[in-house]
């Protein structure tokens, strides 16, 4: 494989590629009075009260990791070059649940669980920016 | 009949083919293998059967209907697995239920795949849409990485250690040391040698994985009327359950579903926790075992570390887990993980375990599987006894 996978862009989730490639993180968000939740991944109805009327939010790009490996046999050759990769799992301030790499290798891992990131947008692709995940000190 | 007992229904046969790390088999004549032994263990004829299940990652374009057809079936119940690993335990009690329906009298459950670890990454590539969009694309490192996440958190909030987990795979290893089907039969595993294998996504080692293989599982269940006549030792179910996307909306709760049937389990069959004389856990990873033994009140929550501390898990041991070396040990053939734990709780309770063989009534097989964003989404278990 020459090039990273990338999610399949559908009319569900293009609004949120399209925000990646515009440097902002956009959220689906229930609009049922009451509900309101932060959804992510992209679906086409609320999984907390199976709602079908979402729209699309401006959120801000920061949460806690709340685990991570450092992965030495990544899945895809195009992975080889980059090894080990950190690979975290992210709650984000407006709580919702995202998995990515952080941009650079960790120099104290012992302190990366609960630590704050901020979300970047880089060229996982050519044409495609994709959320990468910066540790705040 | 109790409410929800699986009364008047019998394990009947079990049976695995041959385990590899490769072959030149097709996976047709594989399940064939399993499905002809198990057919053979039970006393019966192959024209006899008249249900059908199957549990394959990679059976398509084929399916348990044209599975039917080759095989020669005249099926009047059908059952594909879609849940994983947790597919096998799943497809005994459905195939319970019909046969206490009617639906069907005796009935085939079949398990089996062919992967080598390209063919793995590529089957979890595209396992499922949230998988393959959300964490794919990235170095997620298949499903190692997901469990890498659930073993650092777990270390993190229970305090486990490295020697926890490699104290269960070597005793794991201990057990395939009497398995001449364990894929690792012959090769002893000590605890620095799981200590000092090479990280595979951190904190897991080499020895914390299973190795991809091709082999199938079978079982054959029959009604009571069939069953009495066939002259072979019975099996019965005493208990069992199955749960999806539980707890929903919580993928780090560091529990599987077990917690949430256990007690009606546990009710049907008449029997607590400590009255299990074996474990057979779903071992696509230590730290799922741990969260099985919690889950399934074996040990209350957080404190599987300390259980297995003090417990010798080997067959000679006080509480004998995956007694046949289980997937960590044995072999992973994709969803035949889900049915290995099966056949050898059978075979134990028919005394047909060889050297491995020890005393036993009854006891746990649990499985787990269909993993999406970020865990697995299905876990089932059973009580399986003497009859």
């Amino acid at each position: 494989m020459s090039e990273k996978l990338l999610p399949r862009a559908t009319q569900i989730n293009q609004p949120f590629l399209d925000a990646c490639n515009d440097g902002y993180l956009l959220l689906q968000r229930c609009l049922a009075s009451n509900c309101g939740e932060n959804i992510f991944y992209p679906r086409v109805c609320c999984p907390y009260c199976g709602g079908g009327k979402l729209g699309w939010k401006e959120v801000e790009p920061a949460g806690l990791i709340v685990t991570f490996t450092l992965v030495h046999r990544p899945h895809h050759e195009v992975l080889l070059d980059e090894l080990p990769v950190p690979f975290v799992a992210v709650e984000l301030d407006v709580g919702a649940l995202i998995y990515g790499e952080l941009v650079r290798r960790p120099t104290k891992e012992d302190r990366l669980l609960g630590a704050p990131v901020r979300i970047v947008f880089r060229n996982h692709t050519a044409d495609q920016k994709l959320p990468y995940f910066e540790v705040q000190d | 009949m109790s409410k929800g007992s699986y009364d008047g229904i019998f394990i009947v046969g079990a049976a695995q083919s041959a385990y590899a790390k490769k072959t030149d088999k097709n996976l047709h004549r594989l399940l064939w293998e399993a499905l002809n032994c198990a057919v053979e263990s039970a006393n019966l004829r192959w024209r006899q059967i008249d249900g059908l299940g199957v549990s394959s990652f990679s059976l398509q374009p084929d399916n348990v209907t044209t599975l039917a057809e080759h095989f020669g079936f005249e099926a009047r119940w059908l059952f594909q697995g879609l849940y994983g690993g947790a597919s096998g335990i799943i497809n005994i009690l459905h195939a319970a239920r019909a046969i206490q329906a009617g639906d069907a009298e005796i009935v085939a459950c079949l398990a089996g795949d062919i992967f080598n670890t390209v063919t793995h990454n590529e089957l979890i590539d595209g396992f499922n849409g949230p998988l393959r969009d959300y964490m794919a694309p990235f170095g997620f490192g298949a499903a190692n990485g997901v469990f890498a996440l659930h073993t650092r958190l777990y270390m993190d909030k229970y305090g486990a250690k490295y020697e926890d987990f490699g104290s269960l795979a070597v005793a794991q290893r201990q057990n395939a040391l009497r398995n001449p089907n364990a894929i690792f039969y012959g090769k002893a595993l000590t605890i620095e040698d799981y200590l000092n294998a090479r990280p595979i996504a951190e904190p897991l080692r080499l020895f914390d994985c299973v190795h991809p293989c091709a082999g199938a599982d079978c079982i054959i269940m029959a009604s009571e009327r069939v069953a009495k006549d066939l002259d072979v030792p019975l099996v019965q179910i005493l208990g069992g359950g199955e749960m999806h996307n539980y707890p929903a909306h919580d993928i780090y709760s560091l529990r599987g579903g077990w917690e949430a049937f256990r007690d009606r389990m546990y009710e049907q069959s008449g029997f607590c926790s400590h009255d299990m004389d074996f474990a057979q856990l779903y071992d696509d990873y230590p730290v799922m075992e741990f969260i099985q033994l919690e889950g399934l009140g074996i040990c209350s929550e957080g404190d599987a570390a300390r259980f297995i501390r003090n417990t010798d898990t080997t067959v000679d041991g006080d509480f004998p887990i995956n007694t046949g070396g289980g997937q960590l040990s044995a072999g992973q053939a994709g969803a035949s993980g889900g049915m290995i734990g099966v056949v050898e709780a059978v075979q134990q309770l028919r005394g047909e375990a060889g050297e491995r063989q020890f005393s036993c009534r009854r006891g746990l097989v649990s499985g787990y599987g269909m993993v999406a964003y970020g865990r697995g989404l299905s876990s089932s278990a059973a009580i399986l006894g003497q009859a």
